[in-house]
């Protein structure tokens, strides 16, 4: 940090509390936005880094740090119009004795939408601003909606399948082909490539825009995804326990607790987490994501974007965790915290990042990727150490709640992979 | 940092906060300044150490007969941490912070009942009830189930106590002593951290070891450890290891030895399988910081 720049948190918090009381239920107890608050309606859909790619840096220079905070109190009135309509549905939420699902995942953005549309709920006509969230309520949580037995039911009709199995395999075919021509070329990577990786790696903590696009332009993400196919390759990365990764099943059983390493899911097994998510009406729009997904498996990396598929490239490099680069030295920091808190809280298994963390994480790194792919969310240069640390967290908690269900269950505790 | 049994820690976005509540120092570890900058000056500390202490005490809150400290209801601690970790939702490092304590609450609430029957312990300012409606709140926002059924009530521990201690002197002992237990070698609630590990070889050239379990509210953990002695030198046998099970307040268990067992003194440490020891823990001192933290 510099005496010019200033850290991007601290800017949006100061500006937060500048919006007053009326924010107060997107806030915390120190008036600081919620987790959600940041992630769902500030970063989306007031800051959009993704339009605005200098207000993303986790460093503002001082007219980067004066816009972002106007930014924010000109959206003040649809903030507080937000809360008071989240504040309202969470009510009619009550009212309805709805209890699945986390109400700000779930409204949050709604809640936005809201303001945006209505402004703030009338104070004088209470019924109707109450009708208007609770028919908002009763939206997100609409049965017609296709849910995960919804969507097995589609994929299990003989016709649907044989017409998914065939996507799939002219998806594979295609790629076939591609790789194929770009043999005939006579380079599958373009060279330079390890060093675009490093410089990402060194950079995406602090910005990273460049080096992002430098190894999209060069194709990189697809490079690294093709050698993926070589033997034993994609096993190596954790993706599939093939020794050569082969086109999915369309499937016709999926279960939380037990699923395969990604490349080895089925196309239901792909899905059925994320449908409800979706918000999928009938089978037209069923037709359209399924179809997606198993054009998907045939891409490099099982990813369209080629952004994200440079992420994973990045991942796959950073994961090794060898303190080659400023993201990877970053990674292993949190492994050496974790080993002091799993002390402190008297939790300690004695594994380590060396117990197939690396495959964990380009396993968790893979389905956030494709599970923004499924919702359209676009990557934005922030967005790439975000995913590279928010995936290592995630490996690394839900180890640590492993080790602490498995004492309260069985007293062993097991150090086995994610 | 310090010594990890005796730190309060607190995850914070960007940084990590810790109380060495033995010697009082405090310290803050940034590793991510632009991160920690959203919160770490306009956040209270206090608010940050009191949830660190909740997660202290989770672990390490030295139940013991012994020293006659009364065990910790883990239904309010989860609670409290759940209550708390909403509150601070923005600044833990973890944004499923409060899911997570929830789940962990849910699981209590399974195997304990619902929080609502808690009797109120004395020296906790909050009413179960209060923090009950409370968390109910929390857990109807979060997608979290919190009514378990309830379950059998568990058997009242005292009731079989002294059958289980078996019988004093009788005669048929060769030799006997003890070792004190070190509470960094096993789980939270599986044994008096004040409590000896004592054994004796019998004329039957059998080894009896019993340890004072630790007093808990409601079923213990099913955990179950091993006494182990590492290193017998009678060059024979190896090392010694003797399953401990626990018939109400004690952990008793047996093994037969060779004659070798009365010329060396056994040094028995407790294990759990999967559980690597934390070095260093002072039974005394967790004692003294119980007794300055309260409940």
């Amino acid at each position: 940090m510099t005496a010019e720049t200033a850290p991007r948190a601290g800017v949006l918090g100061a500006a937060w509390r500048e919006l007053g009381d009326g924010v107060a239920p997107l806030s915390n107890a120190a008036g600081l936005p919620l987790a959600r608050t940041t992630k769902l309606i500030l970063d989306p859909l007031v800051v959009r880094p993704v339009q605005r790619p200098h207000l993303g840096r986790a460093l503002l220079d001082p007219a980067a740090a004066r816009e972002l905070r106007e930014l924010l109190l000109a959206a003040g009135d649809d903030l507080r119009a937000a809360a008071a309509w989240y504040v309202l549905m969470k009510r009619e939420r009550r009212a309805r004795g709805i209890t699945a699902g986390n109400a700000q995942d779930l409204y949050f953005q709604r809640a936005y939408e809201l303001a945006h549309g209505h402004g703030h709920p009338s104070q004088d006509d209470a019924a109707v601003s109450a009708a208007v969230a609770g028919r908002e309520v009763d939206d997100v949580h609409d049965d017609g909606r296709v849910t995960a037995a919804g969507l097995r039911d589609y994929l299990t009709t003989p016709s649907v399948a044989d017409a998914v199995r065939r996507a799939i395999d002219e998806a594979w075919e295609r790629q076939v082909r591609a790789r194929a021509a770009e043999h005939g070329t006579g380079h599958d990577t373009e060279p330079g490539a390890d060093g675009r990786v490093t410089a990402l790696l060194d950079r995406c903590a602090a910005d990273g825009r460049a080096e992002l696009a430098a190894m999209v332009a060069a194709s990189d993400g697809t490079a690294a995804g093709a050698a993926l196919r070589a033997p034993g390759a994609a096993r190596a990365a954790g993706m599939t326990e093939l020794e050569v990764p082969g086109p999915p099943e369309v499937g016709a059983h999926a279960s939380k607790s037990a699923l395969p390493a990604p490349f080895d899911r089925s196309v239901l097994e792909r899905l059925f987490g994320a449908i409800s998510g979706l918000e999928v009406d009938g089978s037209e729009g069923l037709h359209d994501v399924v179809t997606a997904e198993a054009r998907r498996s045939g891409e490099p990396w099982q990813l369209s974007d080629e952004a994200d598929r440079v992420v994973m490239t990045a991942g796959a490099t950073a994961g090794h965790l060898d303190g080659g680069t400023d993201a990877a030295r970053r990674l292993e920091g949190r492994w050496r915290r974790e080993a002091f808190v799993r002390q402190a809280l008297r939790l300690p298994d004695g594994s380590g990042p060396a117990d197939g963390a690396r495959e964990a994480f380009l396993r968790r790194l893979w389905v956030r990727l494709q599970g923004r792919e499924l919702r359209g969310t676009p990557l934005s240069s922030d967005g790439v150490w975000d995913l590279l640390d928010g995936a290592m967290r995630s490996v690394v908690l839900d180890r640590r709640d492993r080790v602490k269900a498995g004492l309260a269950r069985t007293g062993a505790t097991t150090g086995g992979v994610a | 940092m310090t010594a990890p049994w005796r730190t309060a820690v607190f995850e914070g976005a960007g940084a990590t906060l810790w109380w060495d509540l033995g010697t009082g120092a405090s310290g803050v570890d940034v590793w991510d300044a632009p991160r920690a900058a959203g919160w770490l000056d306009a956040m209270p500390r206090e608010a940050l150490r009191r949830l660190a202490l909740d997660a202290w005490r989770e672990a390490w809150w030295p139940a013991s007969r012994v020293a006659d400290v009364p065990p910790l209801d883990p239904r309010m601690l989860a609670a409290r941490r759940a209550t708390a970790l909403a509150a601070l939702d923005g600044i833990t490092d973890d944004d499923r912070a409060v899911e997570r304590a929830l789940r962990e609450l849910a699981a209590h609430v399974g195997r304990l009942g619902p929080l609502e029957r808690v009797s109120r312990p004395a020296g906790t300012p909050e009413d179960p009830a209060v923090l009950g409606d409370e968390v109910r709140e929390l857990a109807d926002d979060h997608g979290v189930v919190l009514d378990a059924p309830a379950p059998a009530p568990a058997p009242q521990q005292e009731d079989y106590a002294l059958a289980a201690r078996g019988g004093a002197a009788d005669g048929t002992t060769l030799l006997e002593g003890s070792d004190s237990v070190d509470p960094g070698s096993v789980p939270q609630g599986v044994v008096d951290p004040l409590g000896r590990l004592a054994w004796r070889v019998r004329l039957t050239m059998t080894l009896e070891v019993t340890v004072p379990a630790a007093p808990t509210v409601g079923a213990p953990p099913p955990v179950a450890p091993v006494a182990v002695d590492d290193a017998p030198d009678d060059g024979a046998t190896g090392a010694l290891a003797v399953p401990l099970q626990r018939r109400g307040d004690v952990w008793r268990g047996e093994a037969a030895v060779g004659p070798a067992a009365l010329t060396r003194r056994p040094r028995l440490t407790l294990r759990v399988p999967g559980f690597t020891p934390v070095a260093g823990v002072d039974a005394a001192q967790l004692v003294e910081i119980a007794r300055e933290v309260g409940p």
